[in-house]
């Protein structure tokens, strides 16, 4: 009888309790399985006016009439944003990573004017491969990044533009 | 039997692994610089009206029409005075000049015109062009050399300009080319 009612406690423990443990801060662990670390405070390199033109000076002849403006892709990478340490038991298994880019704003998908929230850089968040950069003896462990792709429309503002991304490792 | 079955569960739960997933955050800042774009007009014809100089043609109230009565007529003479005469015109560009800009909070932008070659030639014959002065397109009031507006953003603000001609030292017609104004456009 004791027998049975312990089982039942364990049983609940674990489908209650377990979600509860998926979100953690930097870093992070969940049980003795998977280990995340994320680099802090990213400071991307500025972007320049050259990139901005495409390389083109900034004075233009024109005719009086609105030439319009196309910018080129701008992009940043950030090669060495995570790591995720596995422990052997977990070696083969398949991970999930996914992104999520908020605005100081609270606008998803793009950085804000630290001065000016309505002033908005919308980025694109790709992933990188992850590299594997650890291995036997140790712990596997896999390098991943990011690359930005960004948007200055929206822009009206020179300055700092601000954001956080948030990383989450899935183990399906 | 019952005891078991409790048994099996708790295995169960132990060797099927749950899904996992583990998240975290961290800040990413990107700096923006202030930028400007100028466009500009790189050539600029214009055409001097004998309307543009009414003063040398001024008989009277009405220049065009005494004129042609009084050539046509030969009626005597015309009666042209010092001060009916005028060598000079002021000529209005619009849409000399676009700026895109975009700066820090607080910022202004600012574009200045400037002669830097006041003399346009045809052989001996000169125009002199002086005074330059703009303002935002459609505005008109050209009150100086230069205008202060905050910064556009990409949107692109246009400007006019206008400026003097004095054609006294003119003694051909046809073309009088080598007159150059200069625009400068800052944030600050």
């Amino acid at each position: 009888m004791t027998g049975r009612l312990n089982s039942q406690w364990l049983l609940f423990l674990c489908l209650v309790t377990g979600p509860g443990l998926l979100v953690a801060q930097r870093p992070t662990q969940v049980g003795p399985k998977i280990r995340l670390t994320v680099r802090s405070n990213i400071q991307l390199e500025p972007i320049t006016a050259s990139e901005l033109m495409g390389g083109a000076a900034p004075t233009v002849p024109f005719d009086g009439q609105d030439p319009g403006l196309t910018f080129q892709p701008l992009t940043r990478e950030v090669l060495d944003l995570w790591s995720v340490r596995i422990p052997p038991s977990l070696d083969n298994a398949p991970l999930l990573v996914s992104y999520q880019l908020i605005a100081n704003n609270g606008v998803e998908g793009a950085l804000s004017h630290l001065g000016s929230p309505g002033s908005m850089v919308l980025c694109i968040v790709n992933a990188l491969p992850p590299v594997d950069i650890g291995g036997p003896p140790g712990p596997r462990i896999l390098q991943g990044g990011i690359r930005l792709e960004i948007d200055p429309v929206q822009v009206d503002q020179a300055g700092s533009y601000g954001g956080t991304l948030v990383v989450e490792v899935t183990r399906p | 039997m019952l005891r078991r079955v409790s048994v099996f569960a708790l295995l169960a739960v132990l060797t099927v692994a749950p899904a996992l997933a583990v998240s975290a955050t961290t800040q990413i800042n990107l700096n923006m610089p202030s930028l400007i774009i100028l466009y500009f007009r790189s050539a600029v014809n214009f055409t001097v009206a004998d309307t543009d100089l009414s003063g040398a043609m001024l008989i009277g109230a009405n220049p065009n029409n005494e004129a042609a009565a009084a050539i046509a007529g030969f009626g005597g003479d015309a009666g042209v005075t010092g001060a009916d005469f005028s060598s000079t015109a002021t000529a209005t560009v619009q849409n000399f000049w676009g700026v895109r800009s975009f700066a820090g909070v607080g910022s202004s932008t600012r574009v200045t015109v400037s002669v830097s070659s006041a003399t346009l030639s045809n052989g001996a014959s000169t125009i002199t062009i002086s005074n330059p002065r703009t303002d935002l397109a459609g505005v008109g009031t050209f009150a100086a050399d230069n205008i202060v507006f905050p910064p556009t953003g990409f949107a692109l603000q246009l400007g006019d300009v206008q400026f003097d001609s004095d054609m006294s030292a003119m003694t051909l017609p046809g073309n009088h080319t080598g007159g150059a104004i200069l625009i400068d456009a800052v944030i600050f």
